[in-house]
């Protein structure tokens, strides 16, 4: 079990706690793997299933722990649980988790169904591996996450919406390279993302279309508008309807090419790799536990 | 979180926040507005 004491404003610790002590309680040998920080925890989990010490990787936090646990446990035979326990949780929302309930989380775990679910393949510069679960973020949104990470102050929510501050005004449309299963597409876009889920950002619907066990990426493109017209469809991405603009293009397919200078992709609201990137969806990748 | 902070924050940055901009932020940090809301925050 991995636990991110952080998440969740502070609390997800004592909701992890919480359930490691039902999981005890019930009779299960839980192996600690949580570290001073994210890396040393994948590495000490990444050394425990190696060993076959774990028979399932338990994650309690929010979307950036579903983003370590999936990367751990993709193509190999043991489940993922999840306690959701962050501020957006949508990976874990979208799969019909219950959220910030130990209780009923552990009861997934312990009874739930293993389910397999499709993730995302990326091969980056230096050659390694990497995956995704819900939504690669592409576009302003990326510009955005990228603002607010280069900064140490302030912390939370509050350096997002500064960092929309910094970057609203200076934003123009960005020229893309997309290759969608060999189709060659060139264009100017305020958003580009790439979902195997629908969701980002806490509930965000970007591709409301995108299953985790349809074999496909839906990839949105918000084509080039003025700041006043991204201003009135941005909020409708909270329920899907930006959809239906104009401008917004949802396209489908298996392995996607992103292309554009600068820019650097977000996936699970984790920093991902920069572009150019390749990724491909790997169907039934990963079994996780609901 | 004070409005001071944020003022000279963002001035260090090179984005100077007007009162309406801070006042936004504050409401949404301290629960009294939406982050549905965030974009809507004039600039």
């Amino acid at each position: 079990m991995v636990i991110n004491p952080t998440s969740g404003k502070n609390t997800g610790g004592r909701i992890g706690t919480e359930a490691a002590t039902l999981l005890r309680a019930r009779g299960h040998e839980i192996v600690d793997l949580s570290g001073m920080d994210a890396d040393s925890a994948k590495g000490r989990a990444r050394e425990a299933l190696a060993q076959g010490r774990i028979d399932r990787l338990v994650v309690s936090g929010g979307d950036g722990m579903v983003h370590l646990g999936l990367n751990l446990c993709a193509q190999t035979d043991v489940p993922l649980g999840i306690i959701a326990a962050g501020t957006g949780n949508d990976i874990a929302r979208e799969l019909g988790l219950p959220v910030r309930n130990a209780i009923e989380a552990v009861e997934r775990i312990e009874r739930g169904t293993a389910r397999r679910v499709d993730l995302v393949r990326s091969v980056i510069g230096d050659g390694s591996t990497i995956w995704f679960g819900g939504v690669l973020a592409a576009g302003f949104d990326a510009v955005v996450n990228e603002r607010a990470n280069g900064w140490r102050w302030p912390k939370g929510q509050m350096r997002y919406n500064l960092a929309i501050l910094r970057e609203l005004p200076v934003f123009r449309a960005i020229p893309y390279v997309l290759t969608l299963d060999g189709e060659r597409i060139e264009t100017e876009a305020m958003l580009v993302a790439v979902g195997n889920g629908p969701a980002y950002g806490g509930g965000m619907k970007v591709v409301p279309g995108a299953k985790f066990d349809d074999g496909l990426l839906d990839v949105l493109v918000l084509s080039r508008i003025s700041t006043p017209e991204f201003l009135r469809v941005f909020p409708k991405v909270f329920s899907g309807a930006h959809v239906d603009h104009p401008a917004v293009t949802i396209h489908r397919a298996h392995r996607v090419h992103l292309e554009a200078t600068g820019i650097v992709g977000y996936a699970d609201g984790e920093r991902f790799a920069p572009l150019p990137l390749s990724c491909e969806v790997v169907p039934g990748a990963l079994t996780v536990l609901t | 979180m004070t409005g001071s902070l944020l003022r000279d924050f963002a001035a260090e940055q090179g984005f100077p926040l007007d009162d309406f901009q801070v006042e936004a932020c504050l409401a949404v940090e301290g629960g009294r507005a939406s982050c549905r809301e965030r974009v809507w925050i004039p600039v």
